[in-house]
């Protein structure tokens, strides 16, 4: 009954019906007896008062109503059951009671004033108390995502009454796939211009920002011109929400959108801070494309948050590394090509026991990126505006990893070759150190021949590493941050071979794994599936077929939740590695969805 | 006595339970609430009427839970009020404001024949004290006092020539709107009965039916006053539509300061006059409380005074013509939306 077509997060391009007649994320358009729906609308929401040529939703009112029972015109996609639900202040006191209140709900169709009681996989939920939530941000975040935890990816979320151009990106983005015009009715009639930035009073307006015909007419000052542009508005946002996510961009929309409203934006500091789990299941390990971080919230969205969560959790510095050198961040990605890190890299080159000293880059916003993770996303793919300033953030965020990294490594010796802004924000808490970019700048020639000859001095005096263990160290850091603790499976008994960045994991002769540059992820063979399919690591169970090219959803017996869209997984079938490739759903999807595709598979076995 | 004809609904009992203040007051118990002169055509042509509100222990119903958009309770004292001073409180009424009226009308912010409330004695003792000009006295009282008892006591007292009429908050006959909604548990079968018993001892009876109890759209809110009005007026004799105004420490209230509730347009007490007006014909009435405020039916601020005008006009002539010459505001197109609008998005809360 529905498919994915298009993935962001919870936000999803999706075909839904039977003969697949809705793609969503859609507007259904008011359409009865005295407010008639434009004739280019593809969806309906009626109460049959009017002729129905087209897709429609039928809504039968609240359950203290006598809703009149009209003839069903042109296709019926989702049948509203008639339905009282206390509203959102009340719900938590008198959830049953409102249950008890309303005829039994006709599959396929639940309407949930609270999450609870939701079944899962239900086709449509329809979230009657959203549009009146949104006003207290705390609640409006509960309601959402709990509704759709309980859902599960596999139902349709609709919320009546909600849209407007401006929130409608992030009601997208929390996962709701239907949406209505009603709002745009009523702003008309209250004489509200509406824009994606934001509601104005039409009288208010000279200038009209906006080509739609009524804009162009003039007409906007009038009723039916006003409820033309409103309804011209949210249509245009929808595209403009549509596109986002099928350039996996939706979150970049929604920052920019939030403007408009405290509300809103309370709403996605929520999701970030308080739903960041959800979220973060949701959120692809790897996406195309710059990811920009220009604004508070960029700071806490979910695959920042994530990387900065697993160096904590997973990331150790290479034991035989004795001599950290703190480096800058460089506009240019990944480190290694940019001119600041050539410069710092050729100082280094001379310095023997050199697999003794390990670089670690300072940055915002993801804290410190150790040399051997500069391709984990988003190291290589994130830019953000420097201007030499550092909020509060960023500093906490620098703070808590230099000191992770300081407490958890073996080193005997700290360098700081930060200029003098961000060696104040490292200082404090990176213990006995000494400063290498003496004058300030990390680059100038005197910055760096202390750097080299204070390193070499170090160096030297540390334990000889041989490179080979540098090199196994590292990659063992790359396999556990990519897959947790098992990862370290793949480096038992192996080494690595090859030049950076096309590493490869070997083990008698045999090869596990080798770093994808441009993905920054280690890609498997069947041979590595075998080591992680024994720590039932990154695991979706399939049926009793060999996998070849994609393997879809129904395919799918069962799958773990410790990985996430785009990474590499396993395919088993009853203990037996049938494969290996990489997810094109969650685990959740893949339980849940009937159709669609869940694996592009790499090697079969 | 609590009535029990339908089941209590816990979850919306309780928070409307822990809204109310059970402190109860420290007044002078035997001063009256409120006492006051007001305009009233029921005897045929406009004339002064006295309003006294008796304050006492308060309704017995409020001391279980209590309607949802009643806020009486705070007039009362919940703790047992001596017969004498109710009596009192009704003598010292009388002889502030009583000059001659003919029509007096007598609450308690609870049910004055309610003997828990008000004892056998004093309801006795308080109507016959009404003065003898006096040719009409109203009560207001819930279904389940009005027994032989309190019948016949309360007509003994009164002097002969006097009119008795009953007032009753009917609210709805939905029970689905009573349980979820008003959270009352009389029934239309609680009202007829008790009609019957009062109307064949040639007592008046009045329903009081609510315009827009919480959680009902506004196009519910009409369609249930209108239904209400169809099914009690074969047993009343007046039919009083309430619009509900906000009052305080109530969960309408609560609803209101979050945007969850808004009390009903004009537009709808002009529209329920209108379709009851063919059954009720002269029984009709409504003198919305707070017309024009926030706190009250209301429109859009600009048309709010022309409309009340003509629902008090009806209220006072039954010319059903007056509605129709209500002149025309902008507002009422944005009525009209919300009447399909709030339905068709399942919304309980407006829009």
């Amino acid at each position: 009954m529905f498919e994915v077509v298009a993935r962001d997060g919870f936000a999803r391009i999706g075909v839904w019906g039977p003969e697949g007649g809705l793609s969503t994320p859609a507007v259904a358009s008011v359409h009865t007896a005295r407010l008639r729906a434009p004739a280019a609308a593809p969806l309906l929401l009626s109460d049959g008062s009017a002729p129905l040529d087209r897709p429609w939703i039928r809504s039968r009112g609240t359950a203290f109503g006598r809703a009149p029972d009209a003839a069903a015109g042109a296709p019926l996609l989702i049948d509203v059951p008639r339905h009282f639900a206390y509203p959102p202040s009340l719900t938590a006191a008198s959830g049953t009671a409102a249950r008890e209140a309303n005829e039994r709900t006709p599959a396929p169709v639940h309407v949930a004033a609270e999450p609870a009681g939701v079944p899962r996989g239900a086709p449509v939920v329809v979230l009657p108390n959203l549009s009146a939530a949104l006003p207290d941000p705390r609640l409006a975040a509960r309601l959402l995502v709990s509704t759709r935890a309980a859902a599960g990816p596999a139902s349709l979320l609709y919320a009546p009454g909600a849209a407007t151009p401006t929130n409608l990106a992030v009601l997208a983005y929390a996962g709701v796939d239907l949406f209505d015009d009603a709002g745009s009715l009523l702003a008309a009639r209250r004489g509200v211009y509406q824009r994606p930035e934001g509601p104005l009073p039409v009288a208010d307006l000279s200038e009209f920002p906006c080509s739609c015909p009524a804009c162009a007419a003039g007409t906007v000052r009038g009723y039916e011109g006003l409820v033309a542009h409103d309804r011209e508005a949210l249509r245009r946002e929808l595209a403009e929400v549509r596109e986002a996510i099928r350039r996996g961009d939706l979150r970049g929309l929604v920052e920019a959108r939030i403007r408009a409203s405290p509300e809103l934006v309370g709403l996605l500091r929520l999701f970030d801070l308080e739903h960041h789990a959800a979220f973060e299941a949701a959120a692809p390990v790897l996406r195309r494309g710059t990811l920009f971080v220009n604004s508070t919230e960029s700071l806490s969205r979910p695959e920042i948050r994530r990387f900065r969560r697993r160096l904590a959790e997973r990331y150790e510095p290479p034991p035989s590394a004795r001599v950290l050198v703190l480096v800058p961040c460089s506009h240019r990605k990944p480190y290694s090509d940019s001119r600041t890190h050539k410069a710092i890299h050729h100082a280094l080159a001379g310095v023997p026991n050199r697999s003794a000293v390990h670089k670690v880059v300072v940055t915002s916003p993801l804290g410190v990126v150790p040399a051997e993770l500069e391709l984990s996303f988003p190291s290589q793919q994130y830019d953000l505006p420097v201007t030499g300033h550092w909020d509060g953030d960023e500093v906490a965020f620098i703070r808590e990893a230099v000191a992770g990294l300081v407490a958890k490594g073996t080193y005997d010796r700290v360098f700081v070759h930060l200029n003098e802004k961000e060696r104040a924000i490292v200082e404090p808490v990176v213990g006995p150190h000494e400063v290498t970019a003496a004058d300030g700048d990390p680059l100038s020639p005197a910055s760096l021949a202390l750097l080299r000859d204070r390193a070499i001095e170090r160096a030297a005096a540390a334990k000889r590493v041989e490179k080979g263990i540098r090199h196994w160290e590292d990659m063992r850091s790359r396999a556990i941050f990519q897959f947790g603790p098992p990862g370290r499976l793949l480096l038992e008994g192996a080494e690595v071979r090859g030049l950076y960045p096309t590493l490869k994991i070997v083990s008698r002769g045999e090869q596990l794994a080798q770093i994808v540059p441009e993905r920054g992820l280690l890609s498997l063979t069947l041979g590595g599936a075998r080591r992680l399919a024994a720590a039932g690591c990154h695991r979706v169970e399939i049926d009793d077929f060999t996998p070849r090219g994609t393997v879809f959803a129904v395919g799918v017996l069962d799958a773990t939740d410790d990985f996430r869209v785009e990474d590499e997984v396993v395919l088993t079938h009853k203990g037996a590695v049938r494969g290996v490739g990489k997810a094109l759903m969650t685990g959740a999807e893949m339980r849940d969805l009937s159709r669609g595709a869940a694996v592009a598979v790499r090697h079969h076995g | 006595m609590v009535s029990k004809a339908l089941p209590i609904v816990q979850p919306l009992a309780k928070v409307v339970h822990s809204i109310r203040d059970y402190r109860g007051r420290d007044d002078d118990p035997r001063e009256p609430s409120k006492v006051w002169t007001e305009e009233d055509s029921t005897l045929g042509t406009p004339e002064p009427a006295l309003v006294v509100i008796l304050r006492t222990r308060g309704c017995s119903w409020a001391m279980h839970s209590g309607c949802t958009m009643c806020g009486y309770p705070d007039d009362s004292f919940i703790r047992k009020v001596d017969d004498g001073d109710l009596v009192e409180q009704f003598s010292r009424a009388l002889a502030r404001a009583y000059k001659d009226q003919r029509i007096v009308k007598l609450y308690t912010s609870g049910s004055f024949l309610d003997k828990t409330e008000v004892p056998l004695a004093a309801q006795r003792a308080i109507l016959a004290s009404v003065p003898g000009a006096v040719k009409k006295v109203t009560v207001e009282t819930q279904a389940e006092y009005v027994t032989e008892e309190t019948l016949g006591n309360a007509l003994a007292a009164l002097k002969p020539g006097c009119r008795l009429e009953l007032a009753f908050g009917v609210e709805s006959t939905d029970p689905t709107v009573l349980m979820y909604s008003v959270n009352k548990t009389n029934t239309l079968e609680d009202f007829a009965r008790a009609a019957r018993l009062a109307r064949g001892k040639g007592v008046g009876a009045k329903a009081y039916v609510l315009v827009k109890p919480p959680f009902l759209s506004e196009r519910d809110a009409i369609e249930d006053a209108v239904r209400s009005a169809d099914d009690v007026e074969p047993h009343s004799d007046v039919v009083s539509f309430n619009p509900v105004n906000i009052q305080n420490r109530t969960l309408v209230e609560r609803l209101w300061q979050r945007g969850e509730y808004r009390a009903p347009w004009l537009w709808s007490v002009v529209e329920i006059l209108k379709r009851t007006h063919g059954v009720l014909q002269h029984k009709g009435k409504s003198d919305p409380v707070g017309a024009g405020a926030q706190r009250g039916a209301h429109n859009c601020g600009t048309c709010d005074k022309a409309v009340y005008a003509a629902i008090k006009t009806y209220d006072a002539t039954h010319d059903v013509s007056m509605l129709d010459r209500v002149p025309e505001c902008a507002c009422r197109e944005e009525w009209r939306d919300l009447l399909e609008l709030e339905p068709l998005t399942l919304s309980t809360t407006p829009l």
